[in-house]
């Protein structure tokens, strides 16, 4: 616990003292206050993701913050669908693992963590409202300066896992998928991206129907990259698609996880937006994000999951021991 | 033969492996290709076998290989019209012209459950329970299944009080919580969560089996200030109301300062209660030995009868630094009350055909001044925890009465008049300090505190004792406390297993010092006799162990032994005999309790106790006290009074917060013993208090069920309560024994509802039924039986306009006055950022309230003058 604390104030003692020392100068009066109230406005008030978690196995910590004004516009859609990624009570959004949204353009469309993103919005707005206030221009690339507090996400999953911090672009005129990966606090240069032919399952069709949502769904099965799924989609919505890398069916999948339930994909929401709203791509993307491929990634998502400590340059203080890490299991196992 | 039977096989198989294939082109009015998918199934069925997508130029091919007769061909897009065929199982071609249009999605949304489950955390979203009439957070959390709140403002969790209650996790308040749930209002609160069995300090291990409230607020009303005021005015008599509000709520610092003035019907210090024990020292009460004559306090709103000024203030603040708060709080209020009525006192004597009965037509001034400064300072963490809050509380106050009395023992009528002074001042501190190891824990307390109560009676004209007559009595009663308690700690934590040992010193010096004296007819001094006086020392020195055990299994199973063991050396000195006497009496005083968890929705616990303490204050002064102006108590005894009692209690707890289902219910058993019997003697109208040298016991039970639902449908919750109670005792009166039994039994119901966004209605009911009877006596006591309905209906013809009607209605079985209803009205109007509130009260114009009590022997009847009809006009403004 002490060393998790430890760890925390280093690094965000670290990043300020950073801050500080570029923009001490220019800084005016009593932005410091603004910062300091900025930071006491938490989106929740859960002390810290570790309380608790004496003995138990932890994620790597997420990436900072990243400024989500620095993107652009590549599309346009008017529905946008979420998804809930293993809930425990589908009625209570607190216990999701995250919120997820599948966003459908006319040439693309874009699959994303919401919480994720609204936790990188809330500091972005914050910087940006402090930026316009004094007229500043404080960088805020990816690992900018932020308080601990931006450490929580808002549903049950705590830390740094690719199901939150990856986005999926698929690009219907190539018929390609690209994913863009981050990666954990201190393992910023490992930021990648691949693509590849659009994944295909080959769905069997079930007599099973159910409803989910409110829609009568149909169920359906196959087998993807080492793992078993089961799908319910709603043919009354005729968009071939789904959460992740899913779709191919003639209606909307609507549920589709695993035979162990270790990945549960669930539609909490369908929003019609009859103005269209922009699908946007970060400008980091391009600059940042190494070109690997699917299996590279994978191996390298493997190494960060298990040596993450040694790969982000963190020493435990003293004799002490840091908590252990999580296995990694990921959602494509081949 | 053979090739026959498989010629016929494959005549009759053949057509069912049979694939018939589909082709054709899916094109708009314009001969366009559009997005489309095809899909196929068999008549009948809501599967579809077979899907395709239509290529760029329109085109499709789709097989089928099932045996269906008759197929559905379907043409569905998101920007086409969906066009549907039935077409039989053979290869086609058919082509589709579509219309195209835009296809709006049915939006779903999967909305949060009003209550949820996070381990023993549940959260009651506020929005889902709060209605047009609900102005601040206690309004909605009384819609909440599992809370009650009583009409004094304690919440309670089924069944059981809370231990804390926390606004975004801090205590600020230290138990005066209805300065939050009177003030904060419902808009700002995001939801309201119970943590079940929480145990206050984190380092603590024990077990605690009640729960705790916190607020969650909503982020817009977080780190802001929130200012509001009121002001109010109203006739008959002149009638005023102000409120001044500010509260704020940051991370590292809460602050909630109210202003409450009145007088119109509503006190002052409700709200400044503390409803917990928020861990200070305990201290003498600040009430008094002495009393002047009172009407019975009416058993319904105050608004009706309570005839009052009153001016409360109360400033919270809290600072955060680290995991340190600190936290200062003041409560000061002044409160001057008229009480006008009649009570009648009926006392039942053994061998005597004509109870005692008096009368008296009272009025009543009493002024109340009480200031209550506290300063804490707290760190709670699950490695340690210290806590210092220093106490300082000074009441000043006083009261009198114009009685006139009658009774049927002397003939005439008196007018005596009664005045009673009764000032206080405590100051304490205490200090606890916790740290956990790995498998100990140590802890430290020390409290101290000094208490001062110098009373003062003042009685005449006295024409009732014997044969003098005076012109007043006067009954000074001096009491003082000094004390002070060190408490080790040594606890150790062995896996399901925690086990501690608490050492501890404690002593209490008291000071009793009193003197009645009385002046003649012509005002000269009547000087007190020895026996009208005391001077003594009570000094109690107690040094023991607190054994406490614990065994804790799978969160299921709770078992807990605690077994204070200590020595009491009790020392007696009378000053005024010079008489010194001491005792030294060795306690145990074993409470085993017991929780299981069958389920996270059911549980049960069991507790028994054996208690027995010796001696007390009151039971050892000599000389005689005159209480009130018609009773005198001593104590003539040289043995230590002692106490024992035993008693098992049962509950089991179910609550479903899915289904929104909460109930309880339970038992209990209590059986006491005093080694010495005390009664009373009544000599003419005064009662002198006796005792006897013979044990008396008492036993008594009860049993009760309680439970909630709450409805989705139009918003209900319905709340049931049942319970039975029955005593037995002995009483001493007149030097005989009665043997006394006791029934009663109430049962309750409330009801609120929603049917549709412009009705609210509340309907509570309660009824009950009280038996008494003494063995062998003449004499047949009726059954008292009580009902009472209220009736509430809010009426919302738009979002700013809110009306009311509240109808009470109570019943006694009494002569005389049995039926008794009242009536108010209310409209509220919010216009931009104001309230406007017009209240008219007691609409019926009842004059006063009459209710009956019984009390072992004795019925007392009391009649209360109520408030008039009056109207009072009321607006509400944010100030930001």
């Amino acid at each position: 616990m002490k060393t998790v604390v430890i760890l925390l104030l280093f690094t965000s003692l670290a990043v300020l003292a950073n801050a500080q020392g570029k923009h001490s100068k220019t800084m005016p009066k009593g932005l410091m206050e603004e910062l300091e109230k900025e930071r006491e406005k938490p989106t929740k008030s859960i002390p810290s993701p570790f309380d608790g978690l004496k003995n138990k196995s932890l994620n790597p910590l997420p990436p900072m913050c990243r400024d989500v004004y620095k993107s652009h516009s590549i599309d346009s859609g008017n529905i946008r669908i979420l998804y809930a990624l293993n809930a425990t009570n589908i009625a209570d959004p607190q216990t999701y693992d995250d919120l997820q949204r599948l966003e459908i353009g006319t040439k693309y469309s874009k699959y994303y963590s919401h919480y994720v993103f609204q936790r990188d919005s809330s500091i972005s707005s914050g910087n940006r409202e402090l930026n316009r206030k004094y007229n500043l221009n404080m960088p805020m690339e990816l690992d900018n300066a932020t308080g601990g507090v931006t450490m929580i996400i808002n549903g049950k999953f705590q830390g740094w896992s690719e199901s939150l911090f990856a986005e999926f672009f698929k690009d219907f005129s190539t018929n390609e998928l690209t994913e863009y990966c981050r990666m954990p606090q201190g393992c910023g240069n490992y930021l990648s991206q691949y693509t590849e032919p659009m994944p295909t399952q080959n769905w069997q069709m079930q007599e099973e129907t159910q409803t989910v949502a409110g829609y009568m769904c149909q169920k359906a099965i196959c087998d993807f990259r080492g793992r078993k799924y089961t799908a319910w989609f709603a043919i009354d919505i005729p968009i071939s698609q789904g959460p992740w890398k899913f779709g191919g069916l003639p209606g909307l999948i609507m549920k589709v996880y695993d035979s162990k339930e270790e990945y549960v994909f669930e539609c909490v929401g369908i929003e019609n937006h009859p103005d269209k709203f922009p699908i946007m791509l970060m400008d980091t993307y391009k600059t940042m994000y190494s070109k690997t491929t699917r299996i590279k990634l994978n191996k390298l998502l493997k190494n960060i999951q298990e040596n993450y400590y040694r790969l982000a340059g963190l020493h435990p203080v003293s004799n002490e021991i840091f908590p252990p890490l999580n296995p990694h299991n990921p959602i494509e196992l081949d | 033969m053979k090739i026959h039977i498989l010629l016929i096989l494959l005549l009759f198989t053949l057509p069912g492996y049979s694939q018939s294939v589909f082709t054709g082109v899916v094109k708009n009015s314009q001969k366009e290709s559009v997005p489309a998918t095809i899909t196929i199934q068999p008549k009948g069925s809501t599967a579809i076998s077979g899907y395709v997508s239509v290529d760029n130029l329109g085109q499709y091919k789709i097989a089928y290989n099932g045996v269906s007769d008759s197929l559905i061909i379907t043409v569905r897009g998101l920007t086409i019209e969906k066009i549907t065929r039935h077409i039989p199982n053979r290869s086609a071609t058919i082509d589709f012209i579509v219309k195209e249009t835009i296809n709006q999605l049915a939006e779903i949304q999967v909305k949060a459950d009003p209550v949820h489950r996070r381990g023993d955390t549940l959260s009651y979203v506020v929005s889902a329970f709060s209605g047009q009439s609900d102005r601040v957070i206690e309004d909605v959390m009384k819609k909440m299944p599992g809370i009650e709140i009583s009409p004094s403002g304690t919440i309670s969790y089924n069944g059981k009080s809370i231990n804390k209650f926390y606004i975004e996790d801090t205590d600020l308040l230290d138990g005066r919580y209805n300065i939050a749930t009177r003030n904060i209002t419902a808009k700002d609160v995001a939801s309201v969560q119970v943590f079940e069995n929480h145990q206050p300090v984190k380092a603590e291990k024990t077990f605690s089996d009640q729960a705790a409230i916190n607020l969650k607020l909503k982020n817009s009303a977080k780190g802001v200030w929130a200012l509001s005021a009121l002001a109010g005015g109203g006739y008959e008599p002149a009638l005023w109301n102000a409120e001044l509000t500010a509260m704020n709520f940051a991370k590292n610092r809460q602050h909630i300062s109210v202003y409450k003035g009145n007088n119109s019907g509503h006190t002052a210090k409700e709200e400044l209660l503390k409803k917990y024990d928020s861990g200070a020292v305990e201290m003498m009460s600040t009430g008094s030995m002495l009393s002047v004559s009172e009407p019975g306090t009416p058993s319904f709103e105050e608004k009706r009868y309570l005839k009052n000024v009153s001016n409360s203030v109360s400033a919270n603040q809290l600072f955060k630094i680290n995991d340190k708060e600190l936290k200062f709080n003041i409560a000061y209020y002044n409160e001057r009350l008229h009480k006008n009525g009649y009570s009648s006192y009926t006392q039942y004597l053994p061998n005597e055909n004509t109870p005692l009965v008096v009368e008296e037509n009272m009025k009543n001034v009493s002024e109340t001044n009480d200031l209550d400064v506290s300063l804490r300072l707290l760190s709670n963490n699950l490695e340690s925890f210290f806590d210092n809050v220093l106490n300082v509380r000074t009441v000043w106050s006083n009261s009198q009465t114009e009685a006139f009395s009658q009774n049927n023992r002397q003939a005439g009528n008196e007018l005596i008049s009664q005045f009673i002074d009764k000032p206080y001042f405590s100051i304490s501190n205490m200090l606890k300090v916790l740290k956990n190891t790995s498998k100990q824990t140590l802890g430290l307390s020390f409290a101290i505190n000094y208490n001062d109560r110098p009373h003062h009676l003042l009685v005449g004209p006295v024409n009732y004792f014997g044969n003098d007559s005076l012109s007043s009595l006067s009954q000074e009663v001096i009491e003082k406390n000094i004390g002070g308690t060190l408490r080790g700690r040594l606890g150790f934590n062995l896996g399901n297993f925690s086990l501690n040992y608490s050492p501890r010193m404690s002593a209490s010096l008291q000071k009793l010092k009193s003197e009645l004296t009385g002046r003649d007819m012509l005002d000269k001094l009547v000087p007190a006799a020895d026996s009208v006086r005391n001077d003594l020392w009570f000094n109690n020195y107690q040094v023991g162990v607190d054994q406490d055990y614990t065994f804790k299994w799978d969160n299921r199973f709770n078992l807990r032994l605690m077994i204070p063991t200590f020595l009491s050396i009790i020392m007696i000195d009378n000053q005024l005999g010079d008489k010194k006497v001491s005792y030294k009496r060795s306690i145990v005083n074993p409470t085993l309790s017991a929780s299981y968890n069958f389920s996270p929705s059911l549980s049960a616990s069991a507790q028994s106790f054996y208690q027995k303490s010796y001696g007390n204050f009151n039971d050892v002064y000599t000389g005689y006290i005159m209480q009130s102006y018609r009773s005198l108590l001593r104590n003539s005894v040289d043995d230590l009074f002692e106490s024992s009692s035993t008693g098992s209690n049962f509950t089991l707890d179910y609550r479903n917060a899915m289904q929104m289902i909460f109930l309880n219910l339970g038992a209990g058993y209590k059986k006491s013993r005093k080694n010495l019997f005390y009664g009373y003697n009544y000599d003419g109208i005064v009662a002198i208090k006796t005792f006897i040298d013979r044990p008396t016991d008492a036993e008594s039970y009860n049993v009760y069920a309680s439970a909630s639902k709450t409805f989705s449908f139009w918003q209900t919750k319905i709340a049931l309560s049942v319970g039975f109670n029955n005593g037995k005792s002995e009483l001493l009166l007149q030097n005989e024994i009665e043997k006394y039994d006791s029934k009663n039994y109430s049962t309750g119901l409330s009801f609120n509802t929603t049917p549709c966004r412009y009705v609210n209605l509340v309907y509570d009911f309660s009824w009950s039924h009280d038996e008494r009877s003494i063995e062998n006596a003449s004499e047949q006591y009726p059954a008292l039986r009580n009902h009472t309905h209220d009736f509430k209906v809010w009426i919302f013809p738009n979002e700013s306009l809110s009306v009311n009607f509240n109808v009470d209605y109570q019943y006694y079985n009494e002569k005389g006055n049995r039926n008794m209803a009242f009536a108010d009205a209310l409209v509220r109007y919010k216009y931009k950022q104001t309230e406007w509130e017009l209240e008219c009260n007691n609409l019926f114009n009842a004059k006063q309230y009459v209710s009956t009590t019984y009390s072992g022997m004795s019925t007392y009847i009391s009649r209360y003058e109520l408030r008039p009809l009056s109207f009072l006009i009321k607006v509400r403004f944010k100030l930001k």
